[in-house]
């Protein structure tokens, strides 16, 4: 699984500090771990998942900035906190406090790798019968409307399975999907021409 | 990170990727042991911009926005200009000869011709969106650029389309996603019987390809619209 762990903060030491934590331990992200002091020069790439260690003021900059809106990829946070400006939670998962130590930090980082759940990303993605129906009448051309009517469904549903489908095939284009439910046989090709659907 | 000082010839053999941009200033093989500095100036080029240019390429995570603003329009409307021409004459004709190359490896084979249907719709909105950008997003942004030289203010703003930068570029993502699905089609879902090193090269030539799409679109995105965003807000002020 593609995992991008990001530091942003303002202070050298902490954020070098926790990268050469990070490089050292047996998490093994290579180059997928960087260091930014401003948190403009983040992009953010479709299908990865990423996660922010982040100083407070910086959450902020993200969270209005566009970048971690995308839906092509999904995000965690971590925020970096000093003991004396906050209540230590008893989860303590989602921040490092600057007197932790080595193995719990490391620990923390861990568990939010984990938290992307890698038991769904392993699973095959097969689609529901419904979902079936749904790639089956837009690889033959349908709008999202005349989905919804065909099934009787409310078009708010058609874009929910729209959305499941797109994610589960990794494929986003309508002529993608008509491709893969040629391949998959979920439409039959005798009766129409290729050319009039892709 | 590349630094100006280094050999050209170590910056290639560390990563033999960049070897496109080179070809996208001018620059030919053959640079013996001359630092990057060096053969820039041999062949007149802005040493700033090209070591930018070959960082943001090789790291996609690394953004000098802040240096990237210094440089003037036209240099960076250049280059754009420059991997266009690129697309449409290595990596489009390319992609399509090794798909008929995978097809020829399979004869009888319906699904394969389905990708090069596919493949065929995609060009051809890549075609309509370089062809777009070439003849109307940057004409307007360098139009935009010597109007904000010569005078810093319009006299009569009604000589320029009323559009923003903003509506020129709206079409990028959609290029983008069909060439990832291309992509995912074959290492996904591909069953039919095919030549195995053609399919490698083809799905590499794809890989590659999305790579110089993504760093052609950040450049676009993040660096000319902003820039013209700003001379647009300077010029339609006043």
């Amino acid at each position: 699984m593609n995992i991008r762990v990001l530091i942003i903060h303002q202070s050298a030491i902490v954020a070098e500090g926790l990268q050469k934590l990070i490089q050292n331990s047996s998490l093994q992200l290579h180059d997928h771990l960087r260091v930014f002091n401003n948190p403009a020069d983040i992009t953010v790439h479709n299908g990865s998942n990423y996660i922010f260690i982040s100083s407070t003021p910086f959450f902020q900059t993200l969270y209005k900035n566009d970048l971690i809106n995308r839906p092509e990829a999904s995000y965690r946070f971590i925020q970096i906190l000093t003991e004396s400006t906050t209540l230590k939670d008893s989860s303590g998962s989602d921040a490092i406090y600057l007197d932790d130590s080595h193995i719990q930090i490391i620990e923390k980082v861990r568990n939010s790798i984990n938290s992307f759940n890698p038991e769904k990303s392993n699973a095959v993605n097969s689609l529901t019968e419904r979902e079936t129906e749904v790639l089956k009448l837009v690889s033959l051309g349908n709008a999202s409307k005349e989905i919804a009517d065909k099934l009787n469904i409310s078009t708010h549903t058609v874009i929910t399975h729209r959305k499941n489908i797109t994610e589960k095939l990794g494929i986003k284009s309508i002529s993608g999907l008509t491709v893969y439910a040629i391949l998959n046989k979920i439409i039959d090709t005798d009766e129409l021409s290729i050319n009039d659907l892709i | 990170m590349y630094n100006l000082s280094q050999k050209l010839a170590d910056i290639i053999h560390h990563d033999h990727k960049l070897l496109p941009i080179l070809n996208r200033f001018g620059i030919r093989l053959g640079f013996g042991d001359h630092s990057a500095n060096e053969v820039c100036e041999m062949h007149g080029i802005n040493p700033g911009f090209f070591i930018e240019i070959l960082n943001t390429y090789h790291d996609p995570d690394y953004f000098p926005r802040e240096r990237f603003l210094d440089f003037p329009l036209p240099l960076i409307v250049e280059y754009l200009k420059k991997t266009h021409q690129y697309y449409y004459t290595f990596y489009i004709p390319e992609i399509e000869k090794q798909l008929n190359e995978l097809i020829a490896s399979a004869p009888g084979e319906n699904n394969l011709s389905l990708l090069t249907r596919f493949y065929l719709k995609f060009k051809q909105e890549l075609h309509e969106h370089l062809q777009y950008e070439d003849k109307f997003t940057f004409p307007y942004v360098l139009n935009l650029h010597t109007l904000s030289v010569q005078s810093g203010s319009i006299s009569n703003p009604e000589s320029l389309p009323a559009k923003s930068i903003i509506e020129f570029e709206e079409t990028h993502g959609d290029v983008d996603s069909k060439l990832l699905d291309l992509k995912n089609i074959i290492i996904k879902y591909l069953q039919a019987d095919y030549n195995d090193n053609k399919c490698n090269s083809l799905i590499s030539t794809l890989c590659n390809f999305e790579d110089d799409l993504r760093d052609h679109s950040r450049i676009e995105d993040k660096i000319m619209v902003p820039i013209v965003l700003q001379i647009e807000k300077l010029l339609f002020k006043s």
